[in-house]
């Protein structure tokens, strides 16, 4: 059967053991190739384009590794790993395990992975906003070198980022944790509440050693943009302040602003104001211990 | 529990031993071993695999189609269009069912487009393959070209005179009216007057298993269709479709994976028998959940405009409504469900003074048709607002209101028939709310919880000028077992099962010994549908009817054996003994051969009739038009979080007046199903369409309630024991679904003060509700 | 095309696949029909078996991503829990039409096995997957509980 009937309908299988055989298939299949680890999204999207399935689950690439240069996340990790990970069930990078509980449903967790959830490129994609938060790089494997990319330079559009076919995902690579550290990740979905997210923020601040400034803050939204995003001026307002009545309420109007939803716009917008609140109040209680009006 | 003997003999029976049990069913045992082989687990030698070629147009011309490119595809066998069928023309209604009234045309479906098509996903063209891989292929490789045609997509746009025809020269096919006392007098009596409108939106059905079946001719040369069908009795709507005998169409229905009003128009069956009978061939089709979503009929949407009056003192005295449905592309039962909403418009009241004009109005959207609740489900959503308001209005608690005005025994409704049964409105409404317990505390300060109650009346039993009958044939076997046969299908609520309790209890046969066939309809006494709720009423009676042939006879051969009068002789569990002193005893089998030895076969053929009325002839709907109504509440807890609209359920009851249950595990499981279902319309379901192009195309987008969604149910039984069904009962398989949405929407307006009247409910609508007040 | 092996419910089971055939398709196409389709695209859950343990959705599964492991269906045998569980849905009226139930079923099976004492809020987060459209899950959460309190 010919690609113009416009069917998913790769012919060839491959279970590769080691990246380098990974990357040598990718090369050789380019844009008729894909990866396939879970396949909850490959499966689902269908799309006519692939001749050839590379499967990734067998290099190795499923571990969940936190030490003093930081936490590493293999590519393939599932959801449901990362969700149940011990290495992620309190403090900061929390948010990347509430974020992989949001995905899909159960079901879909014991297949999905991270790599996957990212490599999708969703504009809603949970994990992207808990990782853009935490400051997320990206390790690119291909046949010549590897690359590490900021995760805020990989979507360049819904369902694009800028990963080449050549290309293999394999490792998600976070810095240490600044002390002082509070994050926080809240969503409203579509419809029922298993779901994709309609809006969802990260929010990470730093805080200095009284717990009275922000040093740094990273605020992440996805469903709100063609791409997952960081509303940049508003985390520049927040550098450098003193936490003060009325501050975040401020910033999580700026936050909507920057916001560029396609549709329901309204409401997006009002949401993104809503939920970056909550986030950002959440996650300097985290740091300074109060319970400030609004956290969730 | 008292017997009330409604159908046939009273037996005097004052001991219940497996009517009114929550008894494990044979049926349940099957479907958790995994055993149960449902429509697509059925397969053949030489079946062929069918897909459906679909419009991706709302209003087009059909060109020029071609197919030859997919016929070359090694593996294909057939394609077939609308110029191989031999009658494309296929009536909705069947035989008594229709009649040309006023406007109310009862307008054929085509089975394939022929130059036209008016909606998208209305069926082209068929093919058969070897395999369905390669039926799916081939449909890609069908080249169709259209001309677009202007399309409508709006009922009230439809109504005008200018607007683009769907079919012939009126897009109004269908109205009714009721007509009660004196409109303006009864307005003028009132002192209150409340006016809204209502809009409810596209439902889809989204049972689990899709429609399917296998169709094959066997060695008599007679089309068998197995099938996961509502109504088996569409065997003559084939045989009209291919121009044969009804007598060489056999349609053997399966356990359905559900089917919610989904699978009771034609399905899969026109085209797996058209496409056997070309072939001959067994050819299987199954349909993917997006021919499900585009292809399949959805329920109504409405536009109600009401106005309601009302004394000082609580009393209604008018009301006034406008309803008009979107019957989208084509007819199919819209003018039976604008039947039932003008019905139940009243909802479960007295009101002295009504007007109620009803039109169903062709579109390009997707075709509407059956769906639980059948038209009077839009209704309560209007009724029960309507009511909550004015019991604002006029500073009385709801539940007050209410009690000043339902409808009691005798009291007539809005058409003038009086009410036969029990209307256990008030406990019932009580019943739902006290089980909701103690409010739920909010959570943060932007969170608000509310409290809603609604009611709902549904009729049970099909509309009584259809002159509606069940039959059921029990045999008792030499060894005190018993085979039951009865037509009626089983949608998973248990169909099946109530038969066989109803027999265990009046035979004595041991509930496990007996075998029920059904759905058969060569084999199996036609039941009728298992629509229109009226399954155990009809089937159930039947079957008890014959059940009470049956033991009318062993109780006069075990008086003969037993030395005692019949009346103090009972059967239970393969024994039959004497009521009070249970050694006096004797095997039923005993009985059963000392029957049969006498030549009596103990196989008895019973048909039991509803009530008939006359036809309806014009359009103000009179007179008894149903056998009779179930009514019941719900209950209803919501929290709206004000920061985004959104609304969480976190209690639900429901209470309903079932007559007598036959199981009570399966009535509560009608109710919490049927809550679920009604969460869903209220805040979750809406099958989207923009200019007639399906947004929503599978359960990704199409959301219904998960595990998360619905919180825990409350399911409250009351028993009138005054309904027509078996010992009493009342049917309950729609009335669950009814009161859900408008308790939402009054517990919504009790926690932040804002009348949503547009479902579903979105947070978007909310939020913006809220927004909106807080500007004002 | 090339013939594989998959061991459902503790036998060998052989069959050819082609790339693209999924786990469901396999099973189904070799007997097991009692894992149903609902969708094949992951939403519905009633397609749900056990792989190495875990529920996952069939249909999202090549059989060629399962060759060589373990898959069960509801229709395993020598599983106590897994008994329980049945008859639970059967006592409790878990089942109405049944089309969901195979699913339902082993994804509580797999919830116990990660969970022996989940409170309702659990059983109703890990059933999440899988959707019912008759009985409104209240009996489908309240026999999995019982057996999670009548399990030792």
């Amino acid at each position: 059967m010919s690609k113009a009937d416009n069917l998913f309908r790769p012919t060839q299988y491959f279970r590769p053991t080691s990246v380098e055989e990974a990357v040598r298939l990718l090369v050789e299949y380019g844009e008729k190739g894909s990866c396939i680890a879970g396949g909850t999204d490959v499966l689902a999207m269908k799309d006519p384009q692939i001749e050839a399935l590379i499967d990734i689950t067998n290099l190795g690439l499923n571990y969940i590794k936190s030490d003093s240069q930081g936490l590493r996340i293999g590519a393939t990790t599932t959801l449901a790993e990362i969700e149940a990970s011990p290495v992620l069930s309190e403090g900061p990078y929390n948010i990347i395990a509430q974020a992989a509980h949001k995905v899909g449903t159960p079901l879909i967790r014991n297949l999905g992975t991270i790599g996957g959830n990212l490599c999708n490129a969703s504009p809603s994609a949970d994990t992207a906003a808990a990782l853009l938060a935490l400051g997320a790089k990206l390790k690119l494997v291909s046949a010549r070198k590897s690359r590490d990319v900021p995760l805020d330079e990989f979507f360049v559009g819904p369902f694009r980022t800028i990963k080449g076919d050549d290309e293999l995902l394999t490792e998600i690579v976070l810095p240490p944790l600044a002390p002082r550290t509070g994050t926080s990740y809240q969503w409203l979905t579509k419809i029922s509440t298993i779901d994709e997210s309609l809006v969802g923020v990260a929010a990470l601040v730093v805080m200095d050693d009284k717990a009275e400034i922000i040093k740094d803050a990273r605020i992440a939204l996805i469903s709100v943009a063609p791409t997952p995003m960081r509303a940049r001026k508003a985390e520049e307002m927040l550098r450098g302040k003193a936490v003060r009545d009325g501050l975040v309420e401020e910033v999580a109007k700026l936050v909507a602003d920057e916001t560029r939803p396609r549709s329901k716009p309204d409401y997006r917008r009002d949401m993104s104001a809503v939920l970056a609140e909550h986030t950002l109040k959440e996650a300097i209680a985290q740091v300074t211990g109060s319970k400030l009006q609004g956290a969730k | 529990m008292k017997y009330s003997g409604m159908a046939g003999k009273d037996e005097g029976k004052q001991t219940f031993y497996v009517v009114g049990k929550r008894l494990d069913g044979l049926d349940e045992k099957a479907k958790v071993a995994g055993s149960v082989v449902y429509a697509d687990d059925f397969t053949t030698e030489r079946m062929l695999h069918a897909k459906v070629f679909r419009s991706t147009r709302a209003s087009a011309k059909i060109k020029s189609i071609d197919t030859t490119a997919a016929r070359n595809l090694p593996g294909v066998v057939i394609i077939i269009t609308a110029e191989d069928v031999p009658n494309n023309r296929s009536v909705t209604s069947a035989v008594g069912q229709a009649a040309d009234i006023g406007l109310v045309q009862a307008v054929y479906q085509v089975v394939l487009a022929e130059d036209r098509v008016r909606f998208y996903g209305e069926p082209i063209a068929l093919v058969a393959a070897e395999d369905p891989d390669i039926a799916e292929a081939a449909l890609k490789l069908i080249k169709i070209e259209y001309e677009d045609l202007p399309g409508v997509f709006d009922p009230e746009e439809a109504m005008k005179d200018d607007a683009p025809k769907v079919h012939g020269d009126n897009n109004i096919i269908a109205h009714w009216e009721l007509r009660r006392g004196d409109i303006d007098r009864g307005f003028r009596e009132a002192d209150v007057i409340v006016e809204n409108e209502y809009q409810t939106q596209f439902q889809e059905h989204a049972h689990i298993e899709p429609e399917s079946g296998v169709a094959w001719i066997d060695d008599d040369g007679v089309l068998n269709l197995r099938v996961a069908t509502q109504v088996i009795e569409q065997y003559r709507e084939i045989a009209h479709i291919l121009g044969i005998p009804e007598s060489k169409v056999r349609i053997r229905g399966t356990l359905m994976g559900g089917g919610f009003g989904g699978k009771e128009d034609l399905t899969v069956e026109p085209y797996i028998a058209l496409l056997t009978w070309k072939t001959g061939r067994p050819v299987k089709l199954t349909y993917e959940r997006e021919d499900m979503m585009c292809g399949r009929h959805k329920r109504h949407p409405y536009k109600m405009r009401y106005k309601h009056g009302a004394t000082r003192d609580g009393k209604l005295v008018a009301m006034e409504a406008t309803l008009i449905s979107d019957s989208g592309a084509y007819v199919y039962l819209s003018s039976w469900v604008l039947l039932y909403s003008t019905v139940h418009s009243t909802g479960p009241y007295y009101i002295p003074n009504v007007k109620v004009d009803s039109y169903s109005v062709l579109t390009n959207n997707i075709y509407t048709s059956a769906l639980r609740g059948f038209g009077a489900m839009q209704m309560a959503v209007a009724y029960e607002s309507q009511m909550d308001i004015l019991a604002e209005k006029l500073k009385m608690e709801p539940a007050e209101l209410r009690a000043k005005n339902y409808l009691k025994k005798g009291s007539q409704n809005g058409t003038g028939q009086a009410i036969e049964s029990e209307v256990l409105l008030p406990q019932t409404y009580e019943a739902a709310l006290k089980a909701l317990g103690e409010r739920t505390e909010p959570k943060a300060p932007y969170i608000k919880v509310g409290r809603g109650v609604a009611n709902s009346w549904q009729s049970y039993g099909r509309m009584c000028y259809l002159h509606d009958t069940s039959s059921a044939w029990i045999g008792m076997e030499m060894d005190g077992s018993a085979v039951v046969r009865c037509g009626i299908p089983d949608l998973g609520g248990g169909q099946r099962e109530s038969l066989r309790q109803i027999t265990a209890e009046l035979t004595g046969a041991p509930l496990e010994s007996i075998h029920v066939i059904s759905t058969d309809s060569q084999v199996t006494p036609l039941a009728g549908t298992v629509t229109a709720t009226r399954a155990l009423f009809m089937s159930g009676n039947a079957v008890k009817l014959a059940a009470e042939a049956i033991r009318h006879d062993l109780l006069q051969k075990a008086s003969e054996m037993l030395g005692e009068p019949p009346q103090n002789i009972d059967l239970y569990n393969g024994e039959v003994f004497v009521t009070g002193n249970k050694e006096k005893k004797v095997p039923l089998a005993q009985v059963v051969q000392a029957i049969k030895g006498e030549g009596n076969p103990l196989e008895v053929l019973k048909t039991f009739r509803a009530p008939v009325a006359e036809p309806i002839t014009r359009e103000i709907i009179e007179g008894q038009v149903f056998p009779d109504f179930t009514f019941g509440s719900q209950a209803v807890e919501v929290e709206v979080n004000t920061l985004t609209g959104k609304v969480n359920v976190t209690k639900m009851a429901g209470a309903y007046d079932v007559g007598t249950a036959i199981n009570p595990k399966r009535v509560e499981g009608q109710i919490e199903g049927g809550i679920a279902q009604g969460l869903g319309y209220a805040l979750l379901e809406e099958f989207i369409e923009e200019k007639g192009i399906p947004q929503t195309l599978g359960l990704r987008t199409y959301k219904i309630p998960t595990s998360k969604d619905v919180p825990d149910i409350q399911s409250i039984i009351l028993e009138s024991h005054s309904g027509k069904g078996p010992f009493g009962a009342k049917g309950i398989g729609e009335s669950t679904i009814m009161a859900t949405a408008p308790a939402v929407l009054n517990a919504i307006y009790d926690a932040v003060g804002v009348r949503i009247k547009k479902l579903p409910a979105t947070p978007e609508i909310v939020f913006h509700h809220l927004k909106e007040r807080i500007e004002e | 095309m090339r013939e594989i092996k998959i061991k459902v419910n503790d036998e060998w089971v052989t069959g050819p696949v082609k790339a693209d055939t999924t786990l469901l398709r396999f099973l189904r196409d070799n007997s097991f029909t009692e894992v149903k389709k609902g969708c094949g695209e992951g939403d519905c859950g009633a397609c749900t078996v056990l792989l190495d343990g875990k529920a996952v959705t069939s249909c999202l599964v090549l059989a060629l991503q399962a060759e060589g492991r373990e898959v069960s269906t509801i229709k395993k045998k020598g599983d106590q829990l897994l008994e329980a569980l049945k008859e639970a849905f059967v006592k409790y009226e878990a089942a109405q039409c049944g089309f969901c139930s195979p699913g339902m079923i082993i994804t509580a099976r797999w919830l116990l096995s990660e969970n022996p004492r989940p409170n309702r809020e659990g059983i109703r987060d890990a059933l999440s997957g899988n959707l019912c459209r008759c009985t409104g899950y209240q009996k489908i959460v309240d026999a999995i509980e019982y057996v999670s309190m009548e399990a030792k």
